[in-house]
């Protein structure tokens, strides 16, 4: 009868300790704006909840800058704040290409990303059509 | 996982059965349910089975929760020295780099056809990086096996500069004259050099 009963126990505990598993955290990433021009800073902001939604303070967060051709721009990491917030800034560089870029952010297995748009890409855009156009 | 995981998970198991075996011994001898004659070995193992059904699911979640602060790279690499500085990288299924490909599952393939995977080549040294791959041959599982296989590293063009990272594919085809091949095993090194291949 004991042995059942903690046979039961255990697989309650197993059960719950399952549904914990299965909840990751999740991370909420956004920018400062979504048109920038080239030697511009972006600063890339988001929080990192738990799975009641409570702020994670002092977790890892890695981030990475994916520009619409060519390698990706990986940042340092930071560090989360006690409301779960993190902040990150990046120099788009002179010789950036233009178009969508998109802000990939992980940590602790909860990935996020958003997009911004480099304006040169609009302003060539419109150069060549000109030029085209005469 | 890398070793340190893996003993941080065991020792959690362990943790967790050897306590719950301290506790309900003294438990059970408080309540004068188990004396020490009641003790046999059928007894020990359902209790050892029990704490660590415990154990185990503790530990998993104590892994995906655990934060490990800076990722563990143990990925081959080797290349030249330059000014002291060596190259540095680290293989990855995904571009922020928190993912670390410690394995390749290559799933079905069916013979005369391929498959590919894209992996993120993270370039965490201060020189320039290319890599190259290549497997190695006596890791072959069947031995020789590697003969009806060809494996393809698309790299892409140029360097990966310092702190940036590239999404490189790398494809296994088949031969259509493949024989006796069912399942196979084999190991891919990973050679970064911070000059171009010839």
């Amino acid at each position: 009868m004991i042995l059942w009963l903690i046979a039961a126990i255990v697989l309650v505990i197993l059960v719950y300790l399952l549904w914990k598993i299965v909840q990751v955290p999740s991370i909420s990433v956004s920018t400062d704006k979504s048109l920038y021009d080239r030697t511009e800073t972006v600063t890339i902001t988001g929080v990192l909840i738990d799975q009641n939604s409570n702020p994670m303070e002092g977790k890892t967060v890695s981030i990475a800058v994916t520009p619409p051709v060519g390698d990706a721009y990986s940042l340092s990491p930071v560090t989360t704040g006690v409301d779960g917030g993190f902040s990150a800034s990046w120099e788009i560089p002179d010789d950036a290409a233009g178009g969508t870029y998109t802000v990939s952010v992980a940590s602790l297995g909860a990935t996020g990303s958003t997009t911004f748009t480099q304006s040169k890409w609009i302003i060539e855009e419109l150069g060549v059509w000109s030029a085209i156009l005469g | 996982m890398q070793l340190i995981q893996w003993l941080r998970f065991f020792s959690i198991v362990l943790t967790a059965i050897i306590s719950g075996l301290v506790v309900f011994m003294a438990w059970s001898r408080r309540r004068h349910i188990y004396g020490p004659q009641d003790w046999s070995w059928g007894l020990i193992a359902f209790l050892i089975i029990m704490f660590g059904v415990v154990g185990v699911p503790l530990a998993m979640y104590d892994s995906v929760t655990y934060d490990w602060g800076e990722q563990i790279v143990s990925v081959p690499a080797s290349g030249l020295v330059l000014s002291g500085e060596a190259v540095s990288f680290g293989i990855y299924w995904d571009v922020t780099a928190t993912n670390a490909v410690t394995h390749i599952e290559w799933g079905e393939i069916e013979v005369g056809s391929s498959a590919s995977i894209e992996i993120w080549i993270k370039n965490e040294g201060p020189v320039d990086l290319y890599c190259q791959a290549f497997w190695i041959e006596d890791s072959w599982d069947p031995p020789g096996a590697d003969v009806f296989f060809t494996m393809i590293w698309d790299f892409g063009e140029g360097p990966i500069k310092p702190g940036r990272a590239r999404r490189v594919s790398v494809s296994l085809f088949v031969d259509q004259d493949i024989t006796d091949v069912t399942d196979f095993y084999f190991t891919i090194e990973v050679h970064g050099d911070y000059i171009p291949p010839s």
